[in-house]
């Protein structure tokens, strides 16, 4: 490699090293592109009262975990009636804000890893309107033994995802974190 | 957000704090106690792989910053015979094919389970995988067609495709 070329090559090095924090702050293609932050699991909530609202009853799952169209859903005053068997409160602007901050952070939308296959796996078909319908999802889980999950008293179901995913309200959700808590064997 | 109805109990349940949710968990089990958890290993598998790919694109980088350029070392003339090993180039060469060999063979090992063919090319995992394992064939390739030639032979680009095809591979799961 000659001088220049290793010049040039520096040069574009250091550009993407001093140009990324610029480009990071807006999620897009050049954001993503030129981003070292990592993005492998899903845009953590950074929505305060996405936060609030949601979190007082579950976890407030990332809306990178659903397309926009589950969201679409989901979100309405008519559907929270029945939010899957309980009566969610949410007052009319508290929604509006809720509902445009998952559409805009969906998974069809979102530059994070396992946002995008979600997306992908989700691009066709009927809309899903659980996390643990997701063909993707139900894979990713197929091997771990009921007993673990719905027989547990410590997790009792796929849906609480943050009682093994240690980070989950960060929206990690790789296998390094998970520890699936269990009683203690009985003396 | 307020709750009500019939599974009022298990939203409770998965508030804020999953430790106290599992506590109490356990406390619904009679006699049942709660084990220790445990914590996630510091130093994993997949952090073995991150490493060994991360490591096979600054080679990359390193083996083309000594390439001598012509294809031969320093002072080659037609008549000086072609340095294929023993040289920084040629070691550099080596290690980098050495290296993504492994990167290849951990993330097999480590990541069989994230991709899957009927999921399309484009799944980020499935191009990863794509892009990884075509990298280092052409990496392995260059160093191959370079240390069996004893005359000047066009390899670089093999090897620069392929470091490139990494260094995106990585950047699409990063």
């Amino acid at each position: 490699m000659t001088f220049n070329a290793t010049l040039r090559t520096g040069l574009i090095g250091a550009l993407l090293v001093m140009g990324g924090p610029f480009v990071q702050a807006q999620e897009s293609f050049t954001g993503w592109l030129f981003s070292f932050e990592r993005m492998k699991e899903v845009k953590p909530v950074s929505n305060a009262t996405y936060l609030r609202e949601c979190g007082d009853c579950h976890l407030a799952y990332q809306p990178g975990l659903l397309p926009a169209r589950s969201w679409d859903v989901l979100l309405t005053a008519e559907a929270l009636h029945d939010h899957f068997g309980a009566h969610a409160e949410v007052d009319a602007s508290a929604l509006n804000e809720i509902r445009a901050y998952a559409l805009a952070n969906a998974a069809d939308t979102s530059y994070f890893k396992r946002s995008r296959k979600i997306a992908v796996a989700t691009a066709t078909g009927p809309t899903p309107r659980r996390i643990t319908e997701l063909v993707y999802i139900a894979r990713t889980h197929r091997n771990i033994p009921a007993a673990q999950i719905v027989g547990n008293a410590a997790v009792k179901s796929l849906s609480q995802c943050d009682k093994c995913h240690t980070r989950a309200s960060r929206g990690i959700y790789d296998n390094d974190t998970v520890v699936i808590p269990r009683l203690a064997d009985r003396p | 957000m307020r709750a009500d109805g019939p599974w009022s109990d298990l939203l409770a349940l998965s508030q804020a704090d999953p430790g106290l949710a599992s506590q109490n968990a356990a406390a619904a089990v009679p006699g049942a106690v709660l084990a220790p958890p445990a914590k996630p290993a510091l130093f994993t598998g997949s952090d073995v792989h991150k490493y060994l790919g991360l490591g096979t694109v600054v080679l990359v980088g390193l083996t083309a910053a000594t390439a001598p350029g012509g294809g031969c070392e320093h002072n080659c003339t037609s008549n000086t015979p072609r340095q294929t090993s023993g040289t920084t180039h040629t070691r550099l060469a080596r290690a980098t094919a050495a290296m993504a060999a492994a990167t290849v063979t951990s993330g097999l090992l480590v990541h069989w389970d994230d991709f899957h063919l009927k999921d399309g090319l484009s799944d980020p995992d499935n191009q990863h995988v794509l892009l990884g394992l075509a990298g280092s064939i052409l990496m392995l390739y260059a160093v191959n067609k370079s240390m069996h030639s004893a005359v000047p032979t066009q390899h670089a680009v093999f090897a620069e495709v392929g470091g490139a095809a990494m260094a995106v591979a990585i950047k699409l799961t990063w």
